[in-house]
């Protein structure tokens, strides 16, 4: 019993004085679709998040509650997803995190972000998505959190290594048929599975005026292969994949250049074969930022081969996507403006166009005004989703 | 050769002007100012007697190896919370530019800034990255107009023009007229004139108190003349020579953020 109460007297480090943060937050969600002139949202959120921090031990909580109304008087969308998306509690991290052998040790529901792309996934390989709301502005709004322990140790002053070890695969959610952005032929993907265990590595550093980063993954496939039998019954397949990446970010005069390359090795994808086919897959990422006074554009372009690429496969050979978004504050940093441009050339070409201001008229109040809109071909990741034109508002209160 | 006699006499003035400028602005920049602190910084814009935005942070800088250090930590308003600003500032003998690191936590990753330019607004405030640099004598070709009292003290009045159109890009100045303490060596005024040579903005040192025998700035304003909006920055708390840690000064705390008991002699911010 004494190492215990030794153990946590050190963990709570009662000499050292503890900060202690809570946050309540209301948001009212109002989403709309354009095209079609309907209700897709009447979401109230109720939004908590607590932090105990010492200098050597953390306790964190970041979650929320949604009820959606829509589900309640709207008949566009299917009885699943009214069952999965009526009323929903979300864990979006909560861990507990402390410092031994000079690293910093946190484990439970969390998010990492690898690499140096935005809203980009190169090497960001580690949290699964949940495609509810199809691509959002932010990334960060529609990554999954996972259980994990995360170790970070920094080797020097500019070096840090950062290990990590997932206890449950979760794939990326895609929602049942018959929501507002169910993708056709690839709709109710959820799968967990607690003791497939993932690994992953990551090494920073800076070196000639460049930070630069290494890492390896080895994981499933966060796309699982669908595979039917032949009376219909569906399974979702995943296998082990290892993936090796790296990235860079470097000032270049007024601009900054970003770089990400990933070779991911043995990954099963769909194909005409009911178990899948495991290819290799290299893709790359250039991104460039532009700083003029209060003005930051940039410009990414990201594309990936399969190398061991057979007629087979139901994914293409490769995919380029190019974005190009342009952001800036107003009215003394209360207003946030950005517009973003997605543009895939591939399978007919489409494009999402995507608009989000950010207004705080009082410290405790956030408005936000979203607007999406869509245009290609239906065979087009973008094009798909044409007629979901979406207008989008938030009042969020900070209680 | 009367001609050439008053050229030449005015040519030696002149350089000797130019001399005494650097000297001043060199002791200015050099001048003790600890080698680390912490301070509870308030930064509010108001327009008229209105204030408009507030932000308030922890601030702490540290001189390590050659170069400075410093970090400010957002933590209020709640929605900026966390939001971190680590700059790497070199000797300036050594000519590089600083190095920039901004953390935003709804992105949860640490971008790097270009140095180049500094005219952005620093969180939305008329304070520009670059006003909130350290002085940079070379980057200016400056000389003392003269001696003159401001605010009851004697200070040096120099005149700033940047030696080239990359200082203009990441200043946004064309002229900078200041006003040094001669007993204090701090700056206690700066204008700032456009293309046009218009004063369009003006720095001041409103109050400066005497804290563990160095000279510190404890409220500054930065007034916009053609936006007519007025910033303030209060340094209150502000302690010297803590001691403090050197990992706090990294990238990865970036990340993991400044919390209270990395300053415990500050009082705490409070998020609302």
């Amino acid at each position: 019993m004494r190492p215990l109460g030794f153990f946590i007297l050190w963990l709570f480090g009662f000499s050292c004085q503890a900060s202690i943060y809570s946050e309540l937050s209301l948001s009212m969600n109002y989403s709309r679709n354009t095209n079609k002139n309907y209700t897709t949202g009447e979401q109230l959120e109720l939004g908590g998040e607590f932090e105990y921090r010492q200098s050597n031990f953390d306790i964190k909580f970041d979650g929320n509650y949604i009820y959606d109304f829509v589900y309640d008087s709207n008949n566009n969308f299917s009885q699943a997803t009214r069952d999965n998306y009526q009323s929903r509690a979300l864990i979006r991290e909560a861990y507990i995190g402390f410092f031994v052998l000079e690293s910093y040790w946190s484990i439970g529901i969390q998010k990492t972000v690898w690499g140096e792309a935005d809203d980009i996934q190169v090497v960001d390989v580690i949290n699964p998505l949940d495609f509810r709301d199809f691509v959002l502005f932010d990334i960060d709004e529609y990554k999954l959190g996972i259980p994990m322990l995360k170790v970070d140790y920094d080797i020097s002053d500019e070096s840090s290594l950062s290990f990590i070890t997932i206890f449950q695969y979760q794939s990326n959610q895609y929602p049942p048929a018959g929501s507002e952005f169910s993708f056709e032929n690839y709709s109710d993907v959820d799968l967990e599975k607690w003791g497939k265990v993932e690994f992953g590595l990551r090494l920073n550093s800076y070196y000639f005026n460049s930070d630069v980063s290494l890492y390896g993954f080895y994981g499933y496939n966060d796309d699982p292969v669908i595979s039917m039998d032949i009376t219909g019954n569906k399974s979702l397949l995943i296998d082990k994949y290892a993936f090796l990446g790296a990235s860079i970010s470097r000032p270049i005069g007024s601009w900054v250049g970003r770089g990400e390359i990933a070779y991911f090795k043995d990954l099963l994808v769909n194909s005409a074969s009911p178990e899948g086919t495991k290819i290799d897959r290299a893709q790359g990422l250039l991104g460039l930022d532009y700083r003029y006074i209060d003005w930051v554009a940039t410009f990414q372009f990201t594309d990936y081969r399969i190398l061991n690429y057979s007629s087979g496969l139901f994914v293409n050979k490769s995919e380029p996507l190019y974005t190009l978004s342009l952001e800036r504050e107003l009215l003394s940093g209360n207003l946030v403006a950005k517009g973003a441009f997605s543009y895939i050339p591939s399978q007919g070409t489409g494009s999402l166009s995507q608009l989000k201001m950010s207004y705080r008229p009082v410290p405790d109040v956030k408005l936000d005004l979203n607007l999406d809109l869509f245009t290609g071909r239906q065979d087009n990741i973008f094009g798909q989703f044409q007629k979901n034109d979406r207008i989008w508002i938030s009042i969020i209160y900070f209680l | 050769m009367k001609k050439l006699l008053i050229l030449m006499g005015l040519y030696s003035s002149c350089s000797f002007a130019s001399m005494d400028a650097t000297q001043v602005l060199n002791e200015s920049r050099d001048r003790y100012d600890g080698v680390d602190f912490v301070s509870n910084v308030t930064l509010t814009t108001q327009i008229k007697d209105k204030i408009v935005s507030e932000r308030k942070m922890y601030m702490l800088q540290k001189d390590i190896d050659d170069d400075e250090m410093t970090i400010f930590s957002v933590q209020y308003p709640v929605d900026l919370r966390n939001v971190g600003f680590l700059v790497k500032s070199h000797k300036e003998s050594t000519y590089k530019e600083d190095l920039q690191w901004l953390y935003l936590p709804a992105f949860r990753k640490v971008r790097r800034i270009s140095p180049k330019d500094k005219r952005g607004a620093f969180m939305g405030s008329e304070f520009s990255y670059f006003d909130l640099d350290k002085l940079r004598v070379s980057d200016f070709e400056s000389k003392i107009l003269e001696r003159e009292k401001i605010f009851g003290r004697d200070a040096w009045k120099i005149e700033r023009k940047p030696v080239s159109q990359d200082v203009i890009n990441k200043s946004g100045y064309y002229k900078v007229v200041l006003w040094i303490d001669v007993e204090r060596d701090i700056i206690l005024q700066q204008d700032y004139y456009d293309a046009k040579d218009i004063l369009f903005k003006r720095q001041k040192s409103m109050a400066v108190e005497k804290i563990q025998d160095i000279w510190t700035i404890t409220h500054t304003t930065m007034e916009n003349f053609i936006e007519k909006k007025i910033s303030n920055i209060f340094y209150a708390e502000t302690q010297y020579n803590l001691g403090m840690n050197e990992n706090l000064f990294r990238k990865s705390k970036l990340k993991r953020g400044i919390i209270h008991s990395d300053v415990p002699s500050l009082t705490p911010i409070t998020t609302h």
